[in-house]
């Protein structure tokens, strides 16, 4: 699980709560780390988003893994310290929106979140404003399914109190309250990004099979979509090793696999 | 439960946009310019989308109802389908839905009106009865509570002497149907496959004996109804369960209130399949004895053939071969 604020002080309650430690790496990103989870300090605005998505990705990179977004932002309408989940998100220079699917049973209230190149005083109502959540969705939607990657924003700043009377040492007091649920989302979609991971038992198996013969690259292929077959009809990971064992090559192991596999095929 | 509406902001004050709003008060709303923003982006995971789907809500620009093969039809020779919703309710693991579109939520067309428009002008160009099939992209009924398609659609059709409307379904929501007194040229049609394997892979489904039921209390109110065994699935037992499916739908509905019957060998573009395959690695059914022809998935044609036509000879046993349709690409014995 991947998540990224821009300021240390969004970040601290969060290290706390994941007990994350932090590594040296060779970035200009401060990187924490616990045993599943994984934490990047981007800094402010857009670019720096990208760059630290990219480079948490880079480092540490993985097929189905889920990125939040936590930070502060503006609000026209709602008040300092409610926490909202983004659904829908909108490049103020671009003009360009995005949707993060929903599908998680989070309890926060959804907002529209429009991100701007500079702080502003001006504030629509029903939209929350920040710098950075556009570059967050655009460059995470490259890694990971749309679904599992989220942004919530703790509202800092609204037309009542504006961002100008916005104090850096607030920033732990708004985020703390709302740990527990951000908890929740988090195992949530970590519980999502599992169901859509190979089982440890397909990958072990794999591995072993593969360690036993060279193979081209349409043969693991061919190999990784018997084995799908395999744990679909049931056949047995032992079978599958025996036939492996008594096998000369890849080649003939592939055949003799698929036709054990065709002898299994009848749906019950 | 709906809990996220997204909206195009073009229909906002749409009387059935409102409706709908006003029907999941607690949902949030959220516009869009046009529904594809929503439902066409790349990188989307139609497996985890499915477990919680939201709505949007758009207006159909054309297209409104497009011409179907003759081979697919139900004995008519003008034939059209029309979607007023894209997705379902349902997840049944073949079903080509989830290799077509990159997201599960539903997108409802609002603008009934222009839909009803298009069928009455074909309907009045058409020398013969034309056939609407409606259920291609969805259910027909299994959100009806949502979309209220059966109240709008059912008392216009009454009217459209020279069409008939295909209800496709596997909901067991007749009640819309059951308030209005039985339209001939209306026919619901029950996709069926044996209870064993829709336990396996219609998740969501009613079972075999509420989807019987529910045909039985429709044929009660003199409403016509079909038949669709559709995809045929091979399977072991495979005669004794389809045999068992015949029986237990025989038993319990007369012949005469059978419009038809249609029968579909399990096919798929194979870009789709290769899609859902790769969404679901582990699902047996994929496993099956399949083979690529032409553009398609299908069973092995010797077998494909041998299936239909057990189906067919077991059909034969309770109805006349005038009233059984073979839905799909090759040719099968039912003369
Ligand atoms: S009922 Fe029909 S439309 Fe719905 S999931 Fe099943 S096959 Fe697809």
């Amino acid at each position: 699980m991947n998540l990224i604020t821009a300021f240390l002080q969004e970040a601290k309650p969060v290290i706390e709560l994941l007990n994350l430690k932090k590594v040296e790496v060779p970035s200009p990103f401060k990187l924490y780390k616990g045993e599943i989870h994984n934490l990047v300090i981007s800094g402010p605005g857009g670019e720096n988003t990208t760059q630290a998505v990219s480079f948490l990705h880079g480092y540490l990179p993985s097929l189905f893994t889920p990125w939040l977004n936590i930070g502060l932002a503006g609000h026209g309408s709602e008040k300092i310290g409610n926490a909202l989940q983004v659904v829908k998100c909108i490049d103020e220079n671009s003009g360009r929106s995005t949707f993060p699917p929903q599908i998680f049973t989070s309890i926060f209230s959804k907002t529209i979140l429009k991100t701007v190149q500079h702080p502003s005083n001006e504030y629509l109502p029903d939209h929350a404003y920040d710098m950075e959540g556009f570059s967050f969705f655009q460059t995470a939607t490259r890694f990971s399914p749309n679904e599992l990657i989220q942004s919530v924003k703790i509202i800092s700043d609204n037309p009542v109190k504006p961002f100008s009377q916005f104090r850096k040492s607030e920033t732990e007091s708004l985020i703390s309250p709302h740990l527990p649920n951000l908890l929740l989302l988090i195992e949530e979609m970590e519980k999502s990004a599992k169901s859509l991971q190979p089982k440890q038992e397909f990958i072990q198996l794999f591995q072993n099979l593969i360690s036993l013969f060279s193979y081209s690259e349409t043969q693991i292929f061919q190999l990784k979509k018997h084995l799908h077959h395999a744990f679909a009809i049931g056949i047995k990971t032992d079978s599958i090793l025996k036939i492996a064992k008594e096998s000369s090559d890849s080649r003939n192991f592939l055949s003799t696999f698929l036709k054990e596999l065709d002898s299994k095929r009848l749906f019950s | 439960m709906i809990e996220i509406i997204y909206f195009e902001e073009s229909i906002s004050e749409h009387p059935r946009t409102l409706g709908i709003f006003e029907r999941f008060p607690q949902a949030a709303r959220v516009p869009c310019s046009n529904y594809q923003e929503v439902f066409n982006p790349n990188g989307q995971n139609f497996r985890i989308q499915k477990k919680k789907p939201s709505l949007i809500l758009a207006q159909k620009e054309g297209n409104f109802s497009l011409p179907i093969p003759e081979s697919y039809g139900v004995g008519g020779k003008t034939n059209y389908y029309f979607s007023h919703m894209l997705n379902c309710l349902y997840d049944c693991r073949y079903c080509f839905l989830q290799g077509m579109y990159s997201s599960a939520n539903y997108v409802l067309f609002v603008n009934y009106e222009d839909f009803l428009k298009d069928i009455v002008q074909k309907t009045s160009e058409s020398p013969e009865p034309a056939w609407f099939f409606s259920g291609y992209d969805c259910d027909s009924l299994a959100l009806d509570s949502i979309s209220q398609f059966s109240s709008f659609f059912l008392p216009h059709f009454s009217k459209l002497s020279n069409s008939y409307l295909e209800l496709r379904t596997k909901s067991v929501n007749i009640k819309p149907l059951l308030k209005s007194k039985a339209v001939p040229n209306i026919i619901t049609a029950f996709s069926f496959t044996p209870q064993e394997i829709s336990e396996q892979i219609e998740k969501g489904v009613p079972s075999v004996d509420s989807r019987i039921e529910a045909m039985k209390k429709l044929t009660s109110h003199g409403w016509p109804i079909g038949l669709r065994i559709d995809p045929i699935i091979d399977c072991s037992n495979f005669t004794d369960r389809y045999s068992n499916l015949f029986q237990n739908i025989f038993s319990n509905i007369s012949e005469e209130q059978i419009h038809s019957i249609s029968l579909g060998a399990f096919r798929m573009p194979s870009t789709f399949f290769k899609k859902i395959e790769k969404l679901y690695p582990e699902e047996k059914l994929f496993a099956g004895p399949f083979q690529k022809q032409g553009n398609s998935i299908s069973y092995k044609k010797e077998l494909e053939r041998e299936r239909k036509d057990t189906c067919i000879n077991l059909l034969k046993k309770y109805t006349s071969v005038q009233k059984i349709f073979s839905c799909d690409i090759f040719e099968s014995a039912i003369n």
